[in-house]
């Protein structure tokens, strides 16, 4: 019975373990997501007040790739909060 | 000294949990950073996409007998409070630039004996013929005024980068 108790809590931990690292993964990729957002930003920012309209649309696009994927990461990447902890 | 005073009996408010930012909500908030930055972009491209073309509506500015050759002149397009600058580098030849120097917004003046338009404020020098770097400090060519003669007058037709 305490070795089954035992197995279970270990189960419980690797898992758990698991999770944190897939968050943890999640947040890594969102961070650089962002930073390469702020570089666009940067770059648009600089094309808009040089009057160097070519640059802007890609810039947009791109900014707008990493939306996507961090929305995905937000909705795919975090598992749902469950009822206790 | 170690009691509890009483307003925290009225305000029972925990500052350590109040301010606890959970790994969930840390990500959320970045979800919005992100969506901030694609919406900041984004507008940018649209504002630009707006802008593109010359600018201004045509004005007369100058008669072709007001500047002699290598004389130039300073007028205000596309609104009032632009200072622009008319250069007459030939009898038929006319150039026209924005006059602010696109490093610091210093006015930029002709040189007609070099044919350069010179920003005295950093060393800066145009080319008066297309409004290019020619060297210094200015990272961009000067915005031209594109000119149309019409009979004995100049007119500007519009700004553009």
């Amino acid at each position: 019975m305490g070795d089954g108790n035992s197995v279970l809590a270990r189960q419980r931990l690797a898992r758990r373990a698991k999770e944190m690292a897939a968050i943890h993964a999640v947040m890594a990729c969102l961070f650089v997501l962002v930073l390469v957002q702020f570089l666009l930003l940067m770059v648009a920012v600089e094309a808009f007040l040089g009057e160097k309209p070519a640059v802007l649309l890609p810039a947009a696009l791109g900014s707008g790739l990493c939306f996507a994927a961090s929305c995905w990461l937000v909705r795919s990447g975090i598992p749902a909060r469950t009822g206790g902890a | 000294m170690g009691e509890v005073p009483a307003w925290k009996d009225d305000f029972p408010i925990s500052w350590v949990d109040d301010h606890y930012v959970t790994r969930r909500e840390f990500t959320k908030s970045l979800g919005l950073v992100s969506c901030a930055a694609f919406a900041a972009t984004g507008t940018l491209a649209a504002l630009g996409a707006r802008r593109g073309g010359p600018r201004g509506a045509p004005a007369r500015i100058a008669g072709v007998e007001e500047l002699p050759v290598g004389g130039w002149k300073v007028f205000e397009y596309p609104e009032p409070g632009d200072p622009c600058l008319l250069v007459r580098l030939d009898r038929d030849r006319f150039a026209a630039f924005s006059q602010k120097c696109t490093h610091l917004g210093c006015p930029v003046v002709f040189r007609a004996a070099a044919r350069k338009l010179y920003c005295p404020c950093h060393e800066g020098y145009f080319a008066a013929e297309d409004g290019r770097v020619l060297a210094g400090p200015p990272p961009r060519p000067l915005p031209r005024v594109n000119l149309e003669r019409r009979g004995d007058d100049l007119w500007a037709m519009g700004i553009q980068s």
